[in-house]
């Protein structure tokens, strides 16, 4: 019996993603190789970046509900050949972005409607004005010390370096590192990228932990 | 960085929402699909953040980064952690130079109490990190200015070497142009002996054709006999008021003229031949010798020279050393038959 639209959309809702469709998941975006789940990391980040560059209030969410639609796809038609796994993410991607829109123009309020907790903030370095702001930053910082002790053996030294001094005195410290390390300036510099992205991510977590 | 495939400039106009829509969703597949742009992205988003934390953040991206970057909370969160990394770095910067200073200080100690008190010791052992900044700080401005003077003295060097080439070469130009000038001087005055040459070869050859019978003409156009009228005319004053008339009809190709002479005192003689009413020289003729006996000179003008009106040949006798004397004139009335 062919299933109806009305049964077709139900079935969409409560789908959640399984063991086996998110090994399903992770083997397609490997694409033959064997990344150890590096690769859904990577497409999840960049996903969650794309979402908030386009102003999404949950970025995250987004991030995830389109990697389960590309998940369920993949469950039901059992392969997506007719293109490679990132353009194919960047698709659904978009059409979560459009839904979100849609929604939020559904539900939009004026910003003289919203109350003053949900006021939007503009400036970040406003913030530290707040009363609050400081305790803020103590935490921060001491989430960051933290973070940098459990970092690898090797890249505390390296970030720190990376971003000390300033202007000219910077760039010297870099191409010295890089020297040292017998690494190009360009491969330095993604080495830092990743080793701060973990430090980042290492650093929201303790600051939601300490609430 | 020049090892990156993409523009920096149009990832930051990417992250500041300063692209139209069709280039920034180009920028949105690549961030997904191209590992190279996504790292990049990374890379000048980080450096976009410490620029802003830092204060350095160009004035043109000062705007759109407050009013579109700092919209999501997320990348306001993001600036805030950029801020708490640029602090700990600078804590850690401060605290590994006061290391630095404060390990001296036990093998200060360990010296004779008279070298601790020196000044060269107190020197070495000011803890404050300012200060020892601040004598990097002039050392390096004096490492550049040094540089700066040595690379300036050899720019001047080269520019002085250069302008003495540019001299030795200019040097040179002047004395090819001189040479060429003198060259040119003796050529001139090898043309003008040539001409000289010329000329005196142009006048023997007309003398030649003035004496030379009709028979011998090579010039005639046409195979007929030439029709020549003939005349003798004597000096002016020999042959009183009366004008000669010498009638040329309209076919005649030569008039011959013989001029009595009264004596034949030069080796060589010139006849110009004027217009009578206006002294024009019409026609003058090369020089002419004749035998020492002769006393008439021959003459022969070309029958188009001539007009019904009156002419008159002024005779010039010229002496060895090329004088000429006019000796005699010749009046005669050209009619038409």
């Amino acid at each position: 019996m062919k299933d109806t639209s009305i049964q077709k959309a139900e079935r969409k809702k409560d789908w959640t993603l399984s063991q086996s469709a998110l090994r399903q998941l992770l083997a397609w975006l490997d694409e033959g190789t064997d990344s150890g789940g590096q690769r859904y990391l990577e497409t999840r980040r960049r996903l969650v970046s794309y979402f908030d560059r386009k102003n999404c209030l949950a970025p995250d969410e987004l991030a995830d509900e389109t990697l389960n639609r590309v998940a369920r796809r993949l469950e039901e038609e059992g392969a997506i050949t007719d293109t490679i796994p990132a353009q194919y993410c960047y698709i659904v991607a978009k059409y979560v972005f459009m839904e979100y829109l849609r929604r939020t123009e559904r539900s939009q309020v004026s910003l003289g409607d919203l109350p003053n907790s949900n006021q939007p903030f503009l400036d970040a370095v406003a913030l530290s004005d707040r009363s609050d702001a400081t305790e803020n930053e103590e935490r921060r910082l001491n989430c960051l010390e933290q973070c940098l002790q459990h970092l690898e053996s090797g890249s505390g030294e390296i970030i720190i370096q990376y971003y000390q001094g300033e202007q000219r005195v910077k760039i010297d410290s870099r191409r010295a590192l890089a020297e040292r390390l017998g690494i190009t300036m360009n491969a330095l510099s993604i080495r830092a990228c990743r080793i701060r992205e973990k430090l980042e991510a290492c650093a929201r977590k303790c600051m939601s932990d300490d609430g | 960085m020049s090892e990156h495939r993409y523009d920096e400039q149009l990832i930051i106009s990417y992250l500041l929402g300063a692209l139209p829509d069709t280039e920034a969703e180009r920028l949105d597949e690549l961030s997904l699909m191209d590992d190279e742009f996504a790292e990049q992205l990374i890379s000048v988003e980080n450096d976009l953040v410490d620029a802003y934390v830092r204060g350095e953040l160009a004035k043109q991206n000062l705007g759109s980064f407050k009013a579109h970057y700092l919209a999501s909370p997320g990348r306001r969160d993001k600036v805030q952690l950029a801020q708490a990394l640029q602090v700990l770095t600078d804590k850690r910067a401060e605290a590994q130079t006061k290391d630095a200073s404060t390990s001296a200080l036990p093998h200060a100690e360990a010296k004779t109490s008279s070298s601790q008190d020196s000044l060269w010791h107190r020197f070495f052992l000011v803890p404050r990190a300012s200060l020892q900044w601040g004598f990097a700080i002039v050392a390096l401005m004096m490492l550049f200015a040094g540089g700066y003077f040595m690379l300036e003295n050899a720019r001047l060097r080269n520019q002085m070497a250069q302008t003495q080439a540019e001299r030795a070469v200019l040097q040179a130009r002047e004395h090819e142009l001189q040479k060429q000038l003198a060259d040119e001087q003796s050529a001139d005055a090898e043309i003008a002996k040539e001409l000289a040459r010329v000329r005196e070869k142009l006048a023997q050859l007309e003398q030649q054709l003035a004496g030379t019978p009709p028979v011998e003409e090579k010039v005639v156009p046409e195979e007929r006999d030439l029709k020549v009228v003939s005349a003798v005319l004597a000096p002016q004053m020999r042959s009183g008021n009366q004008i000669p008339s010498i009638p040329v009809p309209a076919d005649t190709d030569y008039v011959a003229l013989k001029l009595e002479l009264e004596s034949n005192d030069f080796p060589a003689y010139q006849v110009a031949l004027k217009n009578l009413a206006n002294r024009q020289i019409i026609w003058r003729s090369g020089k002419i010798k004749i035998t020492r006996a002769s006393l008439t000179l021959p003459l022969r003008l070309r029958a188009s020279l001539l007009k019904a009106q009156n002419y008159t040949l002024d005779l010039s006798g010229i002496s060895n050393t090329g004088a000429s004397e006019i000796i005699g004139s010749y009046t005669f009335k050209v009619t038409a038959q």
